[in-house]
């Protein structure tokens, strides 16, 4: 056995990732259905549940842009901003130093 | 000419995952997610989990103005952080056969990336965003958002991944973990913190039970997600760029025997 560390730490990760498979298959019909139905968000159907049961509601945010379109609208914006600085700062420090180094090399 | 080649076709499939990736990230859907919204905190548990998040978000803006003075490319490497937490964490992911959506967390990659302390101050800013524009989340319940999705993501993350380094894994697997073990502490602590809010006169350990098990069928799958995708991201920077991890996490890379191919030198 040349690197039992190596091994173990990988065995580990295997048996916890089957377990969790596992678990997956035979909890998933214990999903709560929400007011929203299928496909519906665990702060919903988990969260705003227990809440409610315990006598807590959820407030309307300070700014509610879940009105209409508007919110479709600012995830839109914020995922193309935020997928711009990611993309723009990842060519920066990957895409060009590692060119860079490829062609000095 | 092999090379070449080779290089052509990597650059085109890069360009493809980049264009798919931008497509799935720029799919305008509301996102469905475990932070928990205003109002549902009563006021004294609202300012305890502020007090506990005020801890690490200052702590972390100090190690933020020492590092850049410090480090120079310290700034990209913020800023591919941030907008991965940000993007990552209002990204709904429907999870088949549990017929429900959540979100991954991304402070796990960002610990990896800029360390835990720096990641919860990007985790915070990206939930600040989301409770003030985005419907998401809460201002009065921003500090249990933090504890839960920045703090703990962060710092189990980022723990897994060290300590799975001392365990001589691959960079995968060790990114692999802290992501898959990241994501999974922060639900459990989201239920912590609604259970000891919520659980009245009952068991305050039974409440935390229900919930995490209600959170099971949807989170676990995302937690094996979140661990995949820290793994590729980790792994492609470490290939191309080594000395960007090194320069922020030395203590992992001490006992290293096993490195990712072509990143060793």
């Amino acid at each position: 056995m040349k690197n039992p560390g190596k091994i173990i730490a990988t065995g580990i990760v295997v048996v916890v990732v089957v377990l969790a498979v596992w678990g997956w298959l035979a909890l998933s019909q214990q999903v709560p259905e929400g007011a929203e139905g299928r496909w519906g968000g665990v702060d919903v159907t988990v969260i705003e549940k227990y809440a409610v049961d315990a006598g807590r509601e959820a407030r309307e945010p300070f700014i509610n842009t879940d009105q209409g379109d508007l919110l479709l609208f600012v995830f839109a914006l914020g995922g193309a901003v935020g997928g711009f600085v990611a993309g723009y700062y990842w060519r920066r420090l990957i895409a060009e130093k590692a060119g860079r180094r490829r062609a000095a090399g | 000419m092999l090379n070449k080649r080779d290089h052509w076709f990597r650059a085109h499939i890069l360009l493809a995952l980049v264009f798919v990736l931008g497509l799935l990230f720029l799919y305008p859907t509301p996102a469905y997610a475990m932070h928990i919204a205003e109002g549902i905190l009563p006021a004294s548990w609202c300012a305890i989990w502020y007090a506990i998040a005020a801890i690490f978000v200052v702590i972390g803006i100090r190690l933020i103005r020492r590092r850049t003075r410090e480090i120079r490319g310290l700034m990209p490497l913020l800023g591919i952080s941030g907008a991965l937490i940000f993007l990552i964490s209002v990204f709904p992911i429907p999870v088949p056969i549990s017929g429900s959506c959540s979100h991954p967390c991304g402070t796990p990659l960002g610990a990896i990336l800029v360390g835990p302390f720096i990641s919860t101050v990007l985790g915070a800013l990206a939930l600040l965003i989301q409770a003030l524009f985005l419907a998401h989340g809460g201002i009065s319940t921003w500090g249990a958002n933090i504890v839960s999705m920045a703090v703990v993501g962060s710092f189990v993350g980022f723990g897994a991944f060290i300590l799975f380094r001392r365990f001589n894994a691959s960079i995968f697997v060790a990114a692999f973990a802290a992501g898959l073990f990241g994501d999974w502490a922060t639900y459990a602590t989201t239920s912590f913190e609604l259970a000891s809010a919520l659980h009245g006169g009952g068991s305050l350990w039974g409440m935390f039970g229900a919930i995490a098990l209600a959170f099971a069928p949807t989170q676990l799958p995302l937690g094996i997600l979140e661990g995949l995708f820290t793994g590729g991201v980790v792994t492609l920077v470490y290939q191309r760029r080594p000395e960007l991890l090194s320069q922020i996490i030395p203590r992992a890379f001490k006992p290293v025997s096993s490195v990712v191919k072509g990143g060793g030198r």
